[in-house]
């Protein structure tokens, strides 16, 4: 069953997409060309380009960052880190994350 | 033959996490007999001297002079001369290097027009063959389909959340006892070093238990890594360790089907597809030992050339001392900055420009990586060690589908080790100029030797 995904950009656009379970959220905004959301490194936790402030509402389903782990150690260089960010590359999209709301974080790179 | 019951390992760390065994005397006595021919580069002996102990400044002056993509003439390229590690024909092969990332990126992300198979040449071809013949193969030599297959099987075992939890059990212990053998050596009076006291064998320790190499086997297996890894040199050795390991691993697969351990090679011989092993027992063989100049050879000295680099910016490293969490942010800066695997080749299946360069079927590229990590156009002050900088993801793993499948253990084995130093050894120092420390080769530099001490 499909899901829904909602991206929301720092221009206070929102695109609303379509998602099958099991696909990343960065391969999502990547597939569908969500406007900051890069993914450089093509999801291998290498450049932080997919970095996202997952919804309060939505944090506890998608889970915080584990801590000390490679994921955190990246989101630690960046001054925008909170504790609700996420690397979309890291966040696998199930079932109960229909209807989950994320803001895109764009750093100057 | 009765096969082990089939195991979905799925994302499930849980199922290849073996305990670490034999951190004594015994790992002590391995250490002090590492052979010495082990610690340096493989292709020392065909490089100029020059190019060898610094290529950085030799190959900045080829790219300011000559441009992002330069072609070469019989091996040399704008006038520095390099080995021909793939043994590729350089009277009839038109070859490139490549010196930017921007060009770096739009090649390895173009796999229909630059390909992988045929691109390592020799060193490629032998990483599949046994006893002369070709019983296996390697996802670096293969495109498409059948790379996604094997990349598929590596990626499940080697994905970052299960090597997290194996990062905590398998090299933080050992890491640790190295450092408590380092000190007690130091504070005897003995030498220590970075290399063979640390980087070598934690790397070959953790990689070689979590792979299920018997541990009283170490010994065998570090004196045969040796030989694989000195083929350069010596032709008939070096095969002739490929073989003996290809052998050794193929009755420890044998082993495991008949009684499965919580290591890769159960993995390896238990993984499945559409309801069909993934790998037959030689390519689970091949593979295993395709770990060793993959994963081993490059890490350790990957490791020791980020430790080297931080110990040398002595304020970064008690910055880290400070704060562990920002050893992600040491570590990639010590891959782009230092980075131990220094090339990676493709070849070229059209006509095409790169760079302004006009590239003709058939072209060699090898990538220098190492170079391309030092863009001037990407980074400010390249040749900067600097911790602190804003950071832009390097390519020591390079991009794209061919990206290293093992970048998440390797990341994790040098954080988790930086991480223990500022914890244990706030105090550490090296114990002669970084400028007089030797560092060798150009496929895979080699730092010679650390020393280090206490202060
Ligand atoms: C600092 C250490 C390492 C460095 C510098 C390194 C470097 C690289 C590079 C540059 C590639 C890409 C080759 C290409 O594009 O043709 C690669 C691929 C690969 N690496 Fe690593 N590597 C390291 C550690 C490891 C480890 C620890 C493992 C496994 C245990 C590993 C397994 C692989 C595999 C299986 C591939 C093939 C990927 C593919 O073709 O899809 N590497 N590595
Ligand atoms: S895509 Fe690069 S870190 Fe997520």
């Amino acid at each position: 069953m499909p899901i829904s995904v909602e991206f929301r950009t720092p221009e206070g656009e929102s695109h609303v997409l379509e998602a099958e379970p099991g696909e990343t959220l960065r391969n999502l905004a990547v597939d569908n060309m969500v406007p900051g959301l890069i993914g450089e490194c093509g999801g291998t936790c290498a450049c932080g380009t997919c970095h996202v402030h997952v919804d309060p509402e939505w944090i506890g389903i998608v889970g915080e960052v584990e801590e000390g782990g490679l994921e955190d150690g990246l989101l630690y260089m960046f001054e925008s880190k909170s504790d609700r960010s996420r690397l979309g590359c890291q966040i696998e999209l199930t079932e109960d994350m229909d209807g989950l709301k994320v803001d895109v974080v764009v750093e100057d790179f | 033959m009765q096969e082990a019951a089939v195991h979905d390992f799925g994302g499930d760390p849980g199922l290849i996490n073996p305990d670490v065994e034999g951190l004594d005397g015994s790992f002590d006595r391995i250490i002090q007999e590492i052979p010495q021919t082990l610690i340096r580069a493989a292709d020392d002996w065909a490089l100029d001297p020059a190019v060898s102990a610094d290529p950085y400044p030799l190959l900045k002056d080829v790219r300011d002079r000559c441009g992002y993509v330069v072609r070469g003439e019989n091996g040399v390229f704008g006038g520095v001369p390099l080995s021909n590690n793939w043994g590729i024909d350089l009277a009839g092969t038109p070859h490139f290097i490549v010196l930017g990332v921007e060009e770096q990126d739009a090649i390895v992300k173009d796999t229909g027009r630059f390909r992988n198979e045929d691109a390592y040449g020799a060193l490629g071809t032998a990483q599949g063959v046994a006893h002369g013949e070709m019983v296996g193969t390697i996802p670096t030599v293969n495109d498409g389909q059948p790379h996604d297959f094997l990349r598929d099987f590596y990626d499940t075992f080697l994905n970052v959340n299960t090597m997290a939890v194996r990062s905590r059990r398998l090299i933080g212990p050992i890491c640790e006892w190295l450092i408590e053998r380092m000190v007690a050596r130091l504070k005897r009076g003995d030498a220590a070093c970075l290399v063979r006291d640390l980087a070598l064998p934690l790397t070959y320790k953790a990689m070689s238990t979590m792979l299920g190499v018997p541990q009283d086997e170490l010994p065998t297996f570090v004196a045969l890594g040796e030989k694989l890894f000195s083929a350069g040199v010596n032709v008939e050795e070096g095969a002739k360790a490929g073989d003996a390991l290809f052998d050794f691993f193929y009755s420890e697969v044998q082993k495991r089907k008949r009684e499965p351990g919580k290591d890769a090679l159960t993995y390896f011989v238990t993984a499945r597809k559409d309801d069909e092993r993934m790998l037959n027992d030689a390519q689970a063989a091949i593979t295993a030992r395709f770990i060793l100049p993959a994963g081993i050879e490059t890490t350790w000295r990957g490791l020791a050339l980020m430790l080297l680099q931080i110990l040398a910016h002595r304020e970064q490293y008690d910055d880290v001392c400070q704060d562990p969490m920002l050893a992600r942010r040491a570590v990639e800066e010590g891959l782009r900055y230092a980075p131990s695997g220094f090339v990676t080749p493709r070849l070229a299946s059209e006509d095409m420009v790169v760079g302004g360069c006009e590239i003709p079927e058939g072209g060699h590229l090898t990538i220098l990586q190492g170079i391309t990590n030092r863009d001037p156009r990407r980074w400010e002050n390249p040749d900067v060690f600097d911790i602190h900088r804003k950071f832009k993801s390097n390519r020591t793993f390079n991009t794209g589908v061919h990206s290293c499948a093992g970048q998440h253990l390797a990341r994790l084995e040098m954080m988790t080790c930086l991480q223990l130093f500022a914890e244990h050894l706030p105090n550490l120092h090296l114990a002669i100029e970084p400028e007089r420390v030797e560092i060798r080769g150009f496929q895979v530099r080699t730092p010679l030797r650390i020393p280090v001490c206490l202060k």
